[in-house]
C-alpha cells in the first residue's frame, strides 16, 4: 500500500461520500460467504466404486502422502458509502505451502498471491488511485439497491481469492501431493491434467443424495470410516466433475451428526479411484494435531489451518486500513 | 532453516500493546534455530537509529492456546509424532546497551534485528573510545569459534576514574580464582602508565593464598590436559600471551620449628628453581596489630593506653625508657624483651608497693604480661625471634611480578594478623611511594570472612574498607572474591567499579543484591559453566557475559602432585640446602663454618633467617661465619642459662585475669 493517499483526502470533500470507521470485527472471513445453497440435487449421484453405496473402515496408514496445502483468505473492511452503496476494501490471498521433514514452509513470493482493491461502483473506483487496485462493480439493471451491490462486492472479492487459489493450484506440478481447502473442479478446470490432488469440502450445504437410506448411512458413520466414491457431476460453481466421498474424521457422543465429517474430492481418474483407501487413510493422519481452538478443528486439518494462519498473518492489520481511510 | 542472513540478520524489533518498547528495553522475534541466547549481544537498524543491546530474557512459542489442545491432538500419547510440526519461533526481550544517536533517548524503534560483529561489540560497549589505548581485555564476548575480545578501561579497573574489581561465584568450581590470574595476565600485558605521572611505574600483584596449594605454581605451566584449544584460541582472541607468571615469588610463614616454612611449596626442585620465602613480623609490627591479635576483652581502654605506652616508650623511643628511673634505659627489639621490661615493671610496682606505674593500673600491665607471653605460643611462626620483619614489604616490588603470600595453613587468627600486618603495610608504602611500583593489586579472597556484613568493625575490614575507599587514589586496588556477595561488606563491594559473577547459587541469587538481574540473567548465573563470567563496567550499560580462557597455569592440585610438600628438615639439611644454592663455589668453607656452629636454637633461627635472605654466596659465608660458635668442650656443662623467666612477688603470683580468654 502506498503511503501518499487516504480515502479522506481523495474523497472528503464530495458531498456524495461519506466516509465510515469500519467495526473491526472479522466479518467477513473464511465462510463469511459460504451462504448455504438450499437446493438439493434430484437424483442420487452415481457411485463409482463398487455396485452400491456403501460405508466402509479406512484401513491405516503409517504417514500421510500430502507434501503441499492450499488455502486462499480475505478480509473485507467498509471504508465508505457512495450515496447508499457501500465501498470496500478487501485483501485477498491464497498460499500453497509445501511440507519438509513434518515443518510446513512459510510462504514465499512464488508460493503466496495476495493484495488489496477497492470495490465500488465503477464512477468511484476510477477515482481510487491505481495502487490499490480498484476493482469497479457494475450493476446491472435490476442492481437498484444497496443490499444487491453489497452482495456483488461480495461475490466479486470472493471471486478474485478463488481465482488466486485456482492459478496456484493450476500450477502444482504433480511433484507430490496437494490437499486443498475446497473443491478441485476449478483447478481442474485450469489444469486438468492435475493428478495427484485432493479438496476437503468442510461444509455441506449442498446435498449429492436424496435417499434417506443413503443420507443416514452418510450421518452414520463412524469415526476412521468413508462412504463409497460417487461422481460429484460438473456445475458452473464447483468446476469439473470429480470422484468424492464422506470421511468421518472424528466423532463425538456429544456433537451432531455432522461434526468430524469431510466430502472429499478428487480427480476423477481411475488411479484416483484406486488410491481412495489410501489418499482417507492419510487425510485420517492429518487429524494431529488438532487445529483448536478453531471452532472448525473437527474438520479443518492443522495443515491447512496453517495455511490459514499464515494468510491471515500477511492481512493487514485494522489500524494499517483506518491509517489508509484517514 | 536459515539462522542467519550473511549479514548477521536475525529478526524484527515488534512493539506490542501489551509489552511495548521503551527507551531501555526492546523485543524481537527470531526463527527458533537463531543463534541467540540470554547475553547476546545485537544490533536494531531502523532508517534513523543504531540500537545496540542484550538479550535478557527469552521465550519460545508455538500456535498452542492451552496445553489441553495438545494432549488432545496426540491422544495423551507422547510418543505420538504428528505429520505436521507446530510452527515455533522466539521472542527476546534485550536491554538497550547503547544507541545512535545518544540524543533523544526515546524508544527504541521497529527496526531489523542483526547478531552484533565485532565493531558492533565495541559500540556496544563504549569501548571502541578506550581500547586502543586503556584497554584491558577481560575475556571474549560471542561464539567458541569466533570469539571477540571485551575490553575494560583500566582507569576505571585500577584508578584513577573509579577501581578494584569484585568477584562472587561458587567456590570450587575454578572460576575466581582462574578469572583473577587471566585478568593479572591481562593486566600486566597491556598496562600503561598514567601520561606525566610521577613516581614509580608499573603495575605488581600481591595474592593471598588461602586455600591448598591454589596459587603455589602460578609460574608453572600447565601440564594437564584442561588447557585446550579453546583457551589457545581465547588467549589469541585477547593478544595474550599463554605462559605462565614469570615473575613470582613465594613467601610463606615459619612453621613452629622456626626452621620450616609452613606451607605446602617446600619442595626441593621447586625451592631450587624459584625458593618459597619467609616472612616474619618484627615487634613493631605485632604491637601495632595488638588488636587483630587480642580480643576485645584484652584490649579495653586501658590495656590499650598501656601498650601504647610500651611502644611509644620501649619499641618506637630509640634510646629507650629506664624502669622507675633506674638503671639503664630498656628498649625492646624483639617480643621476649617487651615482655622482660613488662615484667620489670610489674616487679618494680610490687617493689614499691604501689598499684599503679606510670598511671597504669599493675592489674592491666600483669594481664598484658600474660597476653604478650600468649602471643609467641599462638604466632609461633609469624614472629620474629630477632624482632625485626622480612618478607615481601622489605623491599621493592618488581613491575610485572606477583607476590603470594601463603596463608593457607594458618589458623584464622594468623591470617587476621598476616593480612592486617599486610595491608597497612601496602597502604603506608603506597603512601610513602617506596612500593616499587605505580599501582598495586591486592587480591583476596574469602571477602565473606574478611569483611562480612554487618560482622563488626575488625581491623581487616577496616582496612580492607581503607583500602576501597581510598585506595585508588594511591595506586593500590583491591580485588576482593567471594562466594557469597550478599554477605560482604557494602561498602567494600559498593566501591568496587567493575564486578564479575562465575556460578552462583541459587540461594545467593535470592538476594535482594541481584535483584537488578533479570530472571533469565540469573537462571544463567546459577548454571554458568568453567570459564564464563558475567562481567559489570562503568562502560557497560548492561552486564555482559564473556568466556575466559584456562589460565595456562598449574593448579594447585597438579602442583601438590608433581611437587609435593618434602618432609619437615633438620637445621642442618636446611642450611645445607641454602649453602649448596648459594655457595657451591665455596662449599667447603661454608660447610666448616656450619659445623662450627653452636647449637643454640635461637642462634640456629637466626642463621636461618640471614641465608633465607641471602641473595650471594658472599653473603651466605657472612652469616655462617658471624654465627656464635660452639663452646670449647669443658665449658659445654657449665654454660650459663639463657632465659630468664620474671616471676611476681607473693602479692602477684596469681594471674587476676587468667580467667579470661587469651
Amino acid at each position: 500500500m502506498g503511503d501518499a493517499w487516504t480515502f479522506r483526502s481523495v474523497f472528503g470533500g464530495d458531498p456524495d461520500i461519506r466516509i465510515v470507521a469500519p467495526t473491526m470485527r472479522s466479518d467477513d472471513d473464511f465462510e463469511a460467504f459460504a451462504k448455504p445453497v438450499s437446493e438439493s440435487t434430484a437424483l442420487d449421484a452415481p457411485v463409482v466404486e463398487g455396485v452400491s453405496f456403501e460405508v466402509r473402515d479406512v484401513p491405516a496408514v503409517e504417514a500421510s502422502g500430502f507434501t503441499h496445502f492450499l488455502d486462499g483468505a480475505q478480509r473485507a473492511w467498509p471504508v465508505m458509502y457512495h450515496g447508499l452503496n457501500p465501498v470496500r476494501i478487501a485483501h485477498t490471498s491464497a498460499a500453497m505451502l509445501r511440507r519438509t521433514d513434518r515443518e510446513v514452509e512459510a510462504p514465499t513470493e512464488r508460493t503466496w498471491e495476495g493484495g488489496l482493491a477497492v470495490y465500488a461502483v465503477p464512477e468511484i473506483a476510477a477515482r481510487v488511485p491505481s495502487d490499490v487496485g480498484p476493482v469497479p462493480i457494475k450493476l446491472d439493471e435490476d442492481d437498484n439497491t444497496p443490499i444487491k451491490v453489497g452482495d456483488k462486492i461480495r461475490k466479486a472479492i470472493e471471486q478474485r481469492r478463488g481465482g488466486i487459489e485456482v492459478a496456484l493450484a493450476a500450477g502444482f506440478d504433480n511433484d507430490g501431493w496437494l490437499l486443498i481447502d475446497g473443491g478441485i473442479g476449478r483447478p481442474l478446470d485450469r489444469n486438468p491434467g492435475l493428478r495427484q490432488v485432493a479438496g476437503v469440502v468442510k461444509t455441506h450445504a449442498r446435498q449429492y443424495f436424496k435417499s434417506a437410506e443413503r443420507v443416514a448411512k452418510i450421518l452414520s458413520m463412524r469415526e476412521g470410516q468413508r462412504t463409497s466414491v460417487f461422481l460429484r457431476e460438473a456445475d458452473p460453481a464447483q468446476g469439473h466433475e470429480v470422484y468424492s466421498f464422506y470421511l468421518k474424521l472424528h466423532d463425538s457422543e456429544s456433537q451432531g451428526p455432522l461434526f468430524g465429517v469431510i466430502r472429499v474430492e478428487i480427480p476423477p481418474l481411475p488411479e484416483s479411484l484406486a488410491r481412495a483407501d489410501e489418499i482417507a487413510g492419510w487425510l485420517l493422519v492429518e487429524r494431529a494435531p488438532l487445529s483448536l481452538p478453531d471452532r472448525r478443528y473437527d474438520r479443518l486439518l492443522y495443515p491447512i489451518h496453517l495455511v490459514e494462519m499464515h494468510l491471515k498473518a500477511r492481512q493487514p492489520t485494522d489500524a494499517a486500513i483506518l491509517g489508509r481511510i484517514g | 532453516m536459515i539462522e542467519t542472513t550473511s549479514d548477521g540478520r536475525i529478526g524484527r524489533v515488534i512493539g506490542m500493546e501489551r509489552r511495548p518498547n521503551t527507551a531501555y528495553t526492546f523485543w524481537f522475534w527470531t526463527d527458533r534455530d537463531a543463534p541467540v541466547g540470554i547475553g547476546t549481544l545485537v544490533k536494531v537498524l531502523s532508517a534513523e537509529d543504531k540500537v545496540y543491546g542484550t538479550v535478557v530474557e527469552a521465550h519460545g512459542f508455538n500456535d498452542l492456546e492451552s496445553p489441553l489442545h495438545e494432549f488432545l491432538s496426540v491422544g495423551g500419547d507422547p510418543a505420538k509424532l504428528p505429520p505436521t510440526q507446530r510452527p515455533e519461533m522466539r521472542v527476546y526481550q534485550a536491554a538497550v546497551l547503547y544507541r545512535e544517536p545518544e540524543e533523544p533517548v526515546g524508544a527504541v524503534p521497529i527496526g531489523e534485528v542483526f547478531l552484533a560483529n565485532e565493531a558492533d561489540v565495541r559500540m556496544a560497549l563504549r569501548t571502541a573510545k578506550f581500547a586502543d589505548e586503556f584497554g584491558v581485555p577481560c575475556g571474549c564476548y560471542g561464539y567458541k569459534d569466533e570469539p571477540l575480545q571485551v575490553h575494560l578501561d583500566q582507569r576505571f579497573l585500577l584508578g584513577p576514574e573509579a577501581g578494584h574489581f569484585n568477584m562472587t561465584g561458587t567456590s570450587g568450581l575454578a572460576a575466581k580464582t582462574s578469572y583473577i590470574l587471566f585478568l593479572l595476565q591481562s593486566i600486566f600485558a597491556n598496562h600503561k602508565d598514567e601520561e606525566g605521572a610521577d613516581g614509580a611505574k608499573g603495575v605488581a600483584a600481591l595474592l593471598f593464598n588461602t586455600k591448598g596449594g591454589d596459587l603455589l605454581f602460578i609460574d608453572q605451566a600447565d601440564e594437564s590436559n584442561a588447557f585446550t584449544e579453546l583457551d589457545r584460541k581465547l588467549y589469541a582472541a585477547c593478544e595474550l600471551e599463554a605462559v605462565p607468571f614469570p615473575k613470582v615469588r613465594y613467601y610463606a610463614p615459619l612453621a613452629n620449628d622456626r626452621a620450616n616454612l609452613n606451607s605446602l611449596r617446600t619442595n626441593v626442585v621447586l625451592m631450587e628453581k624459584n625458593p618459597t620465602r619467609a616472612f616474619e613480623f618484627g615487634l613493631a609490627d605485632i604491637v601495632r596489630h595488638a588488636e587483630v591479635l587480642l580480643n576485645k576483652d584484652d584490649l579495653e581502654a586501658k590495656a590499650d593506653a598501656y601498650l601504647e605506652f610500651l611502644n611509644q616508650e620501649h619499641v618506637q623511643n630509640e634510646k629507650g625508657r629506664k624502669i622507675g628511673n633506674q638503671g639503664e634505659p630498656r628498649r625492646a627489639k624483639t617480643l621476649d624483651e617487651l615482655c622482660d621490661i613488662v615484667a620489670a615493671q610489674v616487679e618494680f610496682a610490687r617493689s614499691k608497693n604501689q598499684e599503679f606505674y606510670e598511671s597504669h593500673h599493675f592489674r592491666t600491665m600483669q594481664k598484658m604480661l600474660n597476653r604478650l607471653k600468649g602471643l609467641t605460643r599462638r604466632f609461633t611462626g609469624l614472629i620474629a625471634t630477632s624482632g625485626a620483619a622480612a618478607g615481601p614489604l622489605e623491599e621493592p616490588f618488581e613491575p610485572g611480578s606477583v607476590t603470594v603470600i601463603d596463608v593457607a595453613r594458618l589458623g584464622s587468627d594468623e591470617q587476621d594478623l598476616v593480612f592486617a600486618a599486610f595491608i597497612t603495610k601496602l597502604r603506608e608504602r603506597m603512601e610513602e611511594g617506596t612500593l616499587g611500583v605505580g599501582k598495586m593489586i591486592v587480591v583476596v579472597d574469602e571477602l565473606n570472612k574478611y569483611a562480612p556484613s554487618g560482622g563488626g568493625e575488625t581491623y581487616v575490614a577496616a582496612s580492607l574498607k581503607e583500602i576501597a575507599a581510598r585506595g585508588r587514589y594511591l595506586g593500590l586496588t583491591l580485588f576482593g572474591a567471594q562466594q557469597f556477595r550478599s554477605r560482604v561488606d557494602k561498602e567494600v563491594v559498593g566501591n568496587a567499579a567493575t564486578h564479575a559473577f562465575g556460578h552462583v547459587e541459587s540461594e545467593e541469587l535470592a538476594q535482594p543484591s541481584y535483584s537488578h538481574f533479570s530472571p533469565a540473567v540469573k537462571e544463567k548465573l546459577g548454571s554458568l559453566q568453567p570459564g564464563e563470567v558475567l562481567i559489570k563496567h562503568p562502560h557497560f550499560a548492561q552486564p555482559i557475559f564473556v568466556r575466559f580462557p584456562n589460565p595456562c597455569v598449574m593448579k594447585g592440585g597438579d602442583g601438590l602432585r608433581k611437587y609435593p610438600k618434602s618432609a619437615d628438615q633438620l637445621f642442618g639439611e636446611l642450611a645445607e640446602g641454602f649453602i649448596k644454592r648459594l655457595a657451591p663455589a665455596d662449599l667447603n668453607r661454608a660447610l666448616d663454618a656450619l659445623a662450627k656452629m653452636s647449637d643454640d636454637k635461637d642462634a640456629q633461627t637466626e642463621v636461618l633467617r640471614g641465608l633465607r635472605r641471602a641473595n650471594s654466596a658472599d653473603e651466605c659465608l657472612k652469616v655462617l661465619e658471624r654465627a656464635p660458635r660452639k663452646a670449647p668442650i669443658g665449658l659445654r656443662e657449665n654454660r650459663e642459662p639463657t632465659a630468664v623467666v620474671a616471676t611476681g612477688g607473693p602479692d602477684f603470683e596469681e594471674d587476676p585475669f587468667d580467667d579470661l580468654p587469651h
